[in-house]
């Protein structure tokens, strides 16, 4: 009897105990040996090649280790990853024989069980490099695929879709491109491979964050119906994400961010464990679901940075658990009617940010929304920025309110939300970078069509910072700013709008520290009261006309800042003008004024010469 | 005792728990029910039975290996074994740990060699085929395909532009 006439199975049996990856050189022996050791699993062979390693200290090194195969193993390929490897990482030693170590086993729970005595025994840190194995597939007994922050790189093989059994994929942080409890997290692997991820249907936990996916999320991602966790943000994700992932009821943890994506279905009804989504940075366009109203556990809710337009639906702000809303930096409009916002359960919200801009305190613990009204709530910080603010705007009220309210970057092109004047313990209000066109409100729980004025808003009496800035503001300040302003207002910044009459009478605001009405279009004269506890004061490009008043400077002890550039003033510059040592800014140019600035802005020992208008204090 | 008989209609008697070391054989008497009634035909098991001395196969030994008789005498040698445990990857097995007792059983030409591998195969013995296996591929670890070839007898079937084909598809095998 001949060694050939031995069944294939039992030829094949022979090969499997030799060493695997030096089965392949005996295909050369004849035609039969070749049949045997082209196909499963000789195909499937998977190892290890270590490659290189960083020394960390004289004894320990940080290894770099690459999957090969048959078909991959050869020395180009190998050295190829080193060359790459040695562009980003210095000190990198790399290794000449490529010796392999084989995967025995495929009834491992993971992928790296499978090489057990090579890793259980290491503690240094090891990174996987190159591209995932095509033959993957083959290790059906797989349980958990945990890749996450390995440096892998190139297609994710389609043979992950044969690992049913998977219920933790992870490729997080690889580059790779396309599988399920899959973590590729933070891997360079690339490739369309969503569908075939789709048949592992045990998936509990997909991550596949920061891959290079380039594909739709196909409609079969509806089968992986156990999916707990789905992380596939800064996956580069296109289309429309399909309205099969309504189906994905167990879905605790949704990261979309930072995708590509435009569609959105209004399919999270089902999703009653969802905690949290992050739609965040990605082109969706249309209305925010109103399905996401009954994920009753939602916590999370991040959507900023899209296309979203329209209103939202005001159960997403009843959302009992919601905790952090981010809706900023989108197109939506806020048309709310007082009562259109139950007044039901307590909210302890800790961040909402409607808008752009940084919120001062979203760390702080149990702030509360400020969409819907009366609930015990103690806001601390909204920012309801970058949105569209239009008609009535967005309206809240807030027993114990916010301490910070920014709206800045919105395209507020209605008139400021009333609900503003309830915040009475609001310390700061910036509507800066809005294009705020109507009056501010006049009173709780109204507002009226104001024809000029800015309109009282002195019962926020704790207020100490307004600012309005770059808006489209128009209208008279009011002669007494104590009728519109609390009176302990520290800080108004109205900078940039256009509203226009003479300036306000300043002894009514004792406490005013910082005054910017510059780039508006008021007129007439200084007034000539003293504000002694003023620190800024910008009154530049404006239609101010008239005589400097010494009175008005002598008093001012400890201005930093003082611009009055671009106006129409006229006359002598004062001999009041004190160069204290506060003092930092002082601009009266752009006028039409006489001399020079006092001796005392003479900087060195110049001669006698002119000093110019605008003096700077250079330290 | 189970009456087995071999493609030649020799007939052989061995204790049940020697022939259920035998797979096919187990499920066999298990369909079968009573084993005393009927002997059990394994047509597939060729020659098996020749007789002592009658070997058509040189023998190192000296001592012809009747396929089935051997493969009989490897299952008694083998009989008091504890149950394989079922197939676990705890310990990697490799093609050096054979026993010496089955170095020595299998210490025949390669045609008997082949037999045995054939018959463990077909009788479904597990233990007895792995051994069969590794014995094979300790002939052929470290070989060149030239020395396999010659060790086997095997013709090399490729044509010169084939075999080319697969050198350079091996180039990262062929040295090491």
């Amino acid at each position: 009897m001949h060694l050939l006439d031995l069944p294939i199975e039992v030829l094949q049996l022979i090969f499997l105990q030799l060493d695997l990856f030096k089965t392949a050189k005996y295909r050369r022996v004849c035609r039969s040996f070749n049949n045997v050791l082209t196909v499963h699993p000789f195909s499937n062979l998977i190892g290890l090649v270590h490659i290189g390693h960083i020394p960390i200290t004289a004894r320990a090194f940080s290894d770099f280790f690459c999957f090969v195969t048959p078909a991959s193993f050869g020395k180009d390929f190998l050295t190829g990853i080193q060359t790459e490897l040695l562009k980003h990482h210095d000190g990198l030693e790399t290794r000449n024989d490529f010796a392999v170590i084989p995967l025995k086993s495929s009834n491992a729970a993971s992928l790296l069980e499978c090489f057990p005595s090579e890793f259980s025994r290491r503690s240094e840190p090891l990174h996987l490099v190159g591209p995932l194995p095509t033959t993957i597939g083959c290790l059906k007994q797989l349980t958990a695929l945990e890749l996450e922050g390995h440096k892998l790189s190139g297609p994710i093989p389609r043979s992950l879709g044969d690992l049913t059994r998977l219920t933790n994929l992870n490729l997080k942080g690889n580059r790779v491109t396309g599988p399920s409890n899959l973590n590729l997290k933070g891997n360079r692997v690339t490739g369309p491979i969503l569908a075939e991820l789709c048949n592992l249907v045990n998936l509990r936990n997909l991550n596949l964050a920061r891959t290079d996916l380039d594909e739709a999320i196909p409609d079969s991602i509806g089968n992986l119906v156990n999916l707990e966790v789905l992380d596939m943000s800064y996956a580069r994700l296109t289309g429309s994400i399909p309205a099969s992932i309504g189906n994905l009821v167990n879905l605790v943890e949704l990261n979309l961010r930072c995708n590509w994506l435009t569609g959105l279905p209004d399919a999270f009804g089902a999703m009653t464990k969802l905690q949290m989504l992050s739609l965040e940075g990605n082109g969706f366009t249309g209305s925010i679901p109103a399905s996401l109203g009954r994920c009753m556990q939602l916590t999370t809710f991040l959507a900023r940075r899209n296309s979203f337009t329209g209103s939202v639906h005001e159960s997403i702000f009843r959302l009992p658990l919601l905790r952090h809303l981010r809706l900023d930096m989108n197109s939506l409009t806020w048309e709310s009617s007082p009562t259109s916002y139950v007044r039901a359960q307590p909210i302890r919200m800790e961040t909402i940010q409607l808008a752009s801009g940084v919120n001062p305190d979203s760390d702080r613990e149990s702030g509360t929304t400020i969409c819907s009204s009366s609930a015990p709530r103690d806001l601390q910080s909204a920012n309801i920025a970058s949105n569209q603010l239009n008609g009535e705007s967005f309206d809240g009220t807030t027993d114990r309110p916010a301490l910070f309210l920014d709206l800045s970057h919105n395209v507020l092109s209605g008139v400021i939300p009333h609900f503003i004047t309830t915040l009475t313990n609001l310390q700061e209000l910036t509507l800066s970078e809005s294009k705020l066109k109507g009056p501010l409100p006049t009173e709780i729980g109204s507002h009226n069509q104001l024809s000029g004025e800015i309109p009282p808003i002195f019962m926020l009496s704790n207020l100490s910072t307004l600012r309005l800035n770059n808006n489209n503001l128009v209208g008279r300040l009011h002669q007494n700013l104590n009728i519109i302003f609390p009176r302990g207002l520290r800080s108004l910044e109205l900078s940039h709008n256009q509203l226009s009459g003479p300036l306000p009478k300043f002894d009514a605001c004792e406490h005013i520290e910082t005054l910017h009405l510059d780039h508006n279009r008021f007129s007439g004269h200084l007034p000539t009261q003293d504000l002694k506890n003023l620190e800024s004061l910008n009154l530049s490009h404006n239609q101010l006309s008239g005589p400097l008043p010494a009175s008005m400077f002598g008093g001012m002890k400890r201005i930093a800042m003082l611009d009055l550039s671009s106006n129409q003033f006229s006359g002598l510059v004062p001999e009041s003008l004190e160069c204290h040592w506060e003092l930092n800014l002082l601009d009266l140019s752009g006028n039409h004024l006489e001399g020079n600035l006092p001796d005392c802005f003479r900087t060195g020992s110049g001669k006698k010469s002119m000093i110019p208008l605008r003096w700077e204090r250079r330290w | 005792m189970v009456r087995i008989t071999s493609s030649d209609s020799q007939e052989f008697s061995v204790s049940q728990d020697i022939a259920c070391q035998s797979q096919l054989i187990k499920n066999m008497i298990e369909d079968v029910g009573d084993a005393d009634e009927q002997p059990i035909p394994l047509p597939n098991v060729a020659g098996a039975i020749l007789q002592k001395g009658g070997s058509c196969f040189p023998s190192i030994s000296n001592a012809p290996k009747l396929t089935l008789f051997a493969v009989i005498e490897y299952a008694t040698m083998h009989k008091d074994d504890p149950p394989s445990a079922p197939e676990t990857d705890a310990k990697p097995s490799t093609s050096e740990d054979i026993e010496d007792r089955d170095k020595q059983f299998l210490n025949v030409d390669q045609g008997t060699l082949f037999e045995i591998i054939l018959a463990a195969n077909y009788l479904d013995m597990k233990s007895l085929l792995d051994v069969g296996c590794k014995t094979v591929a300790n002939m052929i670890k470290g070989k060149t395909v030239e020395e396999v070839r010659a060790l086997f007898n095997i013709v090399n079937d490729f044509t010169p532009e084939e075999e080319e084909q697969i050198r350079k598809e091996n180039e990262w095998c062929e040295d090491r």
